[in-house]
């Protein structure tokens, strides 16, 4: 149908599908119909003239980064504008439908989107002697602006070095020419910004044995449908990974019973079994609790702890570090030969000579003190006793009971996300979860494991960025993490960094209107000599700018995704770029050749792409630029799915699947206090400030957090009139206990504040809301509230051990405003 | 033959995809919904009623027409521009014979029926969806046509095939043997207000 059309019509191309490739949904409605609505005035939509209508389909991707980040679809283009969006069609290898192609319903708005009048049309600069954010712009040349913003960066790292000048991005739709700003980044040597969600929750996949070759995370989405027992804790699927819910249904069509463990009564809740309700910032608690009963009542899988974990590796009481041959004389330090030491039959002996070697005791190895590595867990454990966990966990001592009896029975899977994360002491939770799992072998098996949100979704292999790959003489500026930024900018110095940042260019993100602590981010890109951000949109953030550069939509760009999706995908072009916006790769490729660095600047778009799918890592999976144009879509992902410590090793220091962190070290050196001996393993402390006990809580007993709804993924999709239709205003979500105490009613102003700022929006009473928890839906930006903006409440204050932004660790107060 | 949908309420997470796939795939103007989701609850979507922890209600409804065997709507229709395609057992609307009187508004016990007090407006200044999507004309009534025009192709409703919970189904609920007559047939079911004697040709499974 589709070449008959083509052929009908005289079109060659080349996006046209192939019928041989794939089947397009709608692709009946190619050819000749009458009574289409032809284009007419603003506003209303005149029927036209019964016309011939031809579509050409395109294949493209949601880029959303919302747990899908590559959801594909068709688009349809009719008379030179986007039309419709269809379904993909895609199968497995082994010729079933792929289970990773839903489209939610942000997907769908995507048109609207792209047609937006909030779209950057041209480049603009701030008008001269009005403040940043007045929103006075003047439409600027492309050339005009490449030249002022390169004139200035130049003087700027004359003057102050390289790193004057810095580059920030984040998780807006990332795909292959997104890289391409990191080799104008590298050649100028400036700093990095880096943007710091979601590092707890990662960071503790990876330092456990999450990270493998293939994935991030320890059991693919896919292998939910296998598991007996889902405990869906620190994450809420129906709302923020919508398009792989099916397998959470598809496990209770299995038979799985389905717990939901959370502060709030979700729609995930809703649906579960079982609905657990835990006190804010004490998942990890839980999790040891369990771990305990389960100790007590003989669940624990010797076996795996001694085969596939640290647990018998000897850990020195001195400096918890391993001991080795080389502590012993018996090989050189660092040596492959410098094996770690375990205990068995009353002596330490290499772990790989040992058969069952001792998983509890202190010993002494020629005059060291020494104890395995489980027994330091276990001390950690048990200096909780159940009663205080029920006490602190608000969760009655007979569900925790029941809780750890499920976990024990059968196969068992943690589904987690980034609930936790958000927290200060995130990684109380996820270190305990996969304790938890260490300890009685719930994980290794189909079935059983930890999935974490979109760090579980597979990533397509043999794509490779090439950006940066043949500046291998480059010196890479220094990093500084979001929530130190300010403390760079206010004081000039920051562990090895002594220069504050005087520029920066921010790309796919929006910090103003997603990080946490927003008057501090004001503060600190206020200090700033030179903004310059690049965005499809005009974004919270792009209103502070200086320059602002048009980014072209998704549709208007070839591209490759390759994250979060078994396929590598090409996002074919559909459309020209509207108004005078650019692909990043294009405007990085001006913007470096007016740095000068014209000769690193040569390649086209078609070259570049093909480069990141032509190296030795696509041959060895089949993939090749002529492939993918043919196809669009190929799948380069393990047809089982991927469950770390059955199909796919864990690529930690030991090999083994750590919940001990030998040495570990702080994500960043930013002048911290740092016990190591302590975040090695496992221990519980209170968020830093989400917590009863918290000397904050009798001025600010509310715990302000934030929802990852459905309507947005951060600040995107809220230019979509039909999404605002659904979900027009932001508003809190109180606990009728909590309302009722400050003589608030459904949708009265309200008033939220704290010592960093405050909020003033409607109110909604939902008796799913814990009392004491309010809950907005994180994306909004600062023209949606009444006064002030939520994310002036929460702050920037994190952990030792990670970078990171805790949105959730916030107390604040509430009133009706009259 | 009667062409009806299945909607599997445990499975249905209220994601609101089948209301904005249907919004595009059918052209809608600005303010029209032919799929909305009811959040049994409290009074703001997505919210529970009831007692924290242990005794919380929170479900959705996803409710568009029920394409009735014995539609309500049909039989006070001064025009017959509302009509129940016997071929299909779909309930039709032509927007041509329609004069606007909004009595199958009145009659029809689902709240389904939009009614365009003048020239519709759109949120795009072309027309989106389908190239035979149905056209919306001033002054008219309409709903949902179950997707009338794919459903001609033999394609499924959008709202069907756009479910990312995999909740909705499609087909012939007259041929026993077709997988919404099997769901019907294997699981607890119920039609939406069954005591009106409209006959709804969507089931509802629990």
């Amino acid at each position: 149908m589709l070449k008959t059309a083509m052929e009908r019509h005289g079109l060659t191309r080349r996006s046209f599908l192939k019928t041989t490739a794939f089947t397009a949904v709608g692709a009946a409605a190619l050819g000749t119909l009458a009574g289409c609505a032809s284009e007419s005035k603003e506003g209303t939509q005149e029927e036209g003239q019964p016309v011939g209508v031809t579509e050409e389909v395109y294949f493209q991707s949601c880029m959303g980064n919302c747990s899908g980040w590559g959801c594909p679809f068709y688009v349809h283009v009719r008379d030179g504008k986007v039309c419709n969006i269809t379904k993909a069609n895609l199968t497995c290898p082994d010729g079933s439908p792929s289970p990773y192609q839903e489209t939610c319903l942000k997907g769908y708005a995507n048109i609207e989107r792209m047609y937006s009048e909030t779209r950057v049309k041209y480049p603009m600069r701030r008008v001269e002697g009005t403040e940043r954010g007045a929103g006075e712009w003047e439409r600027i040349s492309w050339d005009d602006a490449v030249r002022e913003i390169t004139d200035k960066w130049k003087e700027l790292q004359a003057a102050y070095g390289p790193s004057a000048v810095a580059f920030m991005s984040g998780s807006g739709s990332g795909m292959a020419t997104i890289s391409w700003t990191s080799r104008l980044q590298t050649l100028m040597g400036a700093m990095t910004i880096a943007p710091c969600y979601d590092n707890t929750g990662m960071y503790c996949q990876m330092n456990h044995g999450g990270l493998t070759a293939v994935m991030p995370g320890h059991n693919e989405h896919r292998d939910i449908v296998n598991t007996e027992n889902l405990f869906i804790w620190g994450t809420n699927p129906s709302e923020s990974m919508i398009v792989d819910y099916h397998f959470v249904s598809e496990a209770k069509d299995n038979g799985a019973r389905v717990v939901v463990i959370d502060p709030i009564y979700t729609t995930s809740a809703a649906k579960a079994d079982k609905y657990v309700s835990i006190r804010p910032g004490t998942d990890g608690l839980l999790a040891a609790g369990m771990a305990l009963i389960a100790i007590r009542d003989g669940k624990v899988d010797e076996n795996h702890l001694r085969t596939m974990t640290v647990a018998p590796f000897l850990v020195k009481d001195v400096d918890g570090l391993y001991l080795r041959l080389s502590d012993l004389g018996k090989a050189e330090a660092g040596s492959a030969d410098d094996r770690i030491l375990v205990y068995e039959g009353g002596q330490a002996v290499a772990f790989d000579e040992a058969q069952s070697p001792d998983l509890e005791g202190s010993f002494e190895v020629e005059g060291v003190a020494v104890k395995p590595a489980y027994q330091v867990l276990l001390d950690r454990l048990n200096a909780w006793d159940l009663e205080t966990i029920a006490s602190y966990t608000d969760i009655p001592l007979e569900t925790i009971e029941e809780l750890a009896g499920m976990y024990t029975s059968g196969l068992s899977m943690i589904f987690t996300g980034f609930g936790p994360d958000h927290y200060a002491n995130g990684q109380t939770a996820y270190d305990a979860m996969f304790a938890l799992a260490d300890i009685t072998g719930q994980e290794c098996k189909h079935g059983a494991g930890i999935v974490c949100s979109d760090f579980s979704a597979p990533t397509a292999q043999g794509y490779a960025s090439t950006a940066t790959a043949d500046l291998t003489d480059a010196v890479p500026g220094p990093t500084v993490h979001a929530p130190h930024l300010h403390q760079l900018m206010e004081q000039g110095v920051l562990g090895d960094i002594t220069q504050a940042p005087k520029a920066a260019y921010i790309y796919i993100c929006n910090p103003i209107g997603n990080e946490p602590d927003r008057l501090k981010w004001l503060s600190s890109l206020g200090a700033m000599e030179l903004v310059v951000v690049s965005d499809m949109f005009m974004s919270e953030t792009a209103t502070y700018a200086d320059y602002v550069l048009p980014v072209s939509f998704l549709f208007e760009r070839d591209d490759i995704a390759s994250s979060q999706n078994p396929f590598v995908k090409l996002s074919e072009k559909a459309v020209d770029p509207l108004y005078e916006s650019k692909g990043d790769f294009e405007i990085i490729t001006l913007l470096g050749q007016a740095m000068g660095f014209e000769d690193k600047f040569t390649m086209t778009l078609e070259e570049y792409l093909e480069s990141c799918v032509s190296g030795p890592a696509a041959e060895a999976v089949g993939l090749s630029w002529e492939r993918l144009k043919e196809e669009h879509a190929v799948w380069t992902f393990s047809e089982e799915p991927v469950v770390v410590g059955l199909n796919a090793a864990p690529l930690t220091a030991t090999g083994r699947l750590e919940f001990y962190h030998e040495g570990i070290q702080p994500m960043a050196n930013v002048g911290q206090e740092w016990d190591m001996m302590k975040e090695s393993c496992w221990f519980w402390e209170p968020p830093l400030e989400a917590w009863h006990e918290n000397e904050l809580f009798a001025t600010y007993p509310l715990v302000f957090i934030s929802e990852r709804c459905k309507f947005k993924t951060h600040t995107m999709f809220n230019n979509s009139p039909m999404i605002l239709e659904l979900d027009p205003e932001p508003y809190v979500k109180v606990s009728p206990v909590d309302a009722e105490a400050r003589g608030i009613k459904e949708g009265d102003t309200v008033r939220l504040h704290n010592d960093r700022g405050y909020v003033v929006l409607k109110a909604v009473i939902n008796a799913g809301c814990r009392p004491g928890v309010l809950v907005i839906d994180h994306g909004w930006e600062q023209n949606s509230f009444i006064d002030g903006h939520y994310s002036d409440l929460s702050s920037c204050a994190t952990w030792p051990r990670f970078e990171q932004d805790n949105w959730f660790d916030c107390l604040c107060e509430m009133e009706k405003v009259q | 033959m009667q062409y009806g949908m299945v909607i599997d309420l445990s499975k249905c997470m209220g994601c609101q995809t089948c209301a904005t796939s249907c919004r595009l795939a059918n052209n809608l103007p600005s303010g029209t919904w032919w799929n909305t989701v009811y959040t049994e609850g409290g009074e703001t979507i997505d919210t529970a009623s009831g007692a924290y922890p242990d005794g919380l209600v929170l479900q959705h409804y996803p409710v568009a027409c029920q394409h009735c065997k014995n539609p309500a709507c049909v039989s006070v229709c001064p025009t017959g521009a509302t009509y129940r395609d016997e071929e299909t057992g779909i309930v039709m609307t032509d927007a041509e014979a329609c004069i606007g009187c909004k009595t199958c508004m009145e009659a029809c016990p689902y709240d389904v029926r939009v009614y365009h007090d003048g020239e519709p407006a759109y949120a795009l200044e072309f027309a989106v969806g389908y190239p035979d999507a149905p056209a919306h004309l001033a002054n008219t009534v309409e709903k949902c046509t179950l997707c009338a025009n794919l459903v001609k192709q033999d394609q499924q409703p959008m709202c069907v095939q756009a479910c990312v919970g995999h909740a909705r189904f499609f087909g012939d609920l007259d041929d026993p043997e077709s997988e919404v007559s099997q769901l019907i047939e294997s699981r607890e079911s119920f039609q939406l207000l069954s005591e009106q004697g409209t006959d709804p040709s969507v089931y509802y499974l629990k």
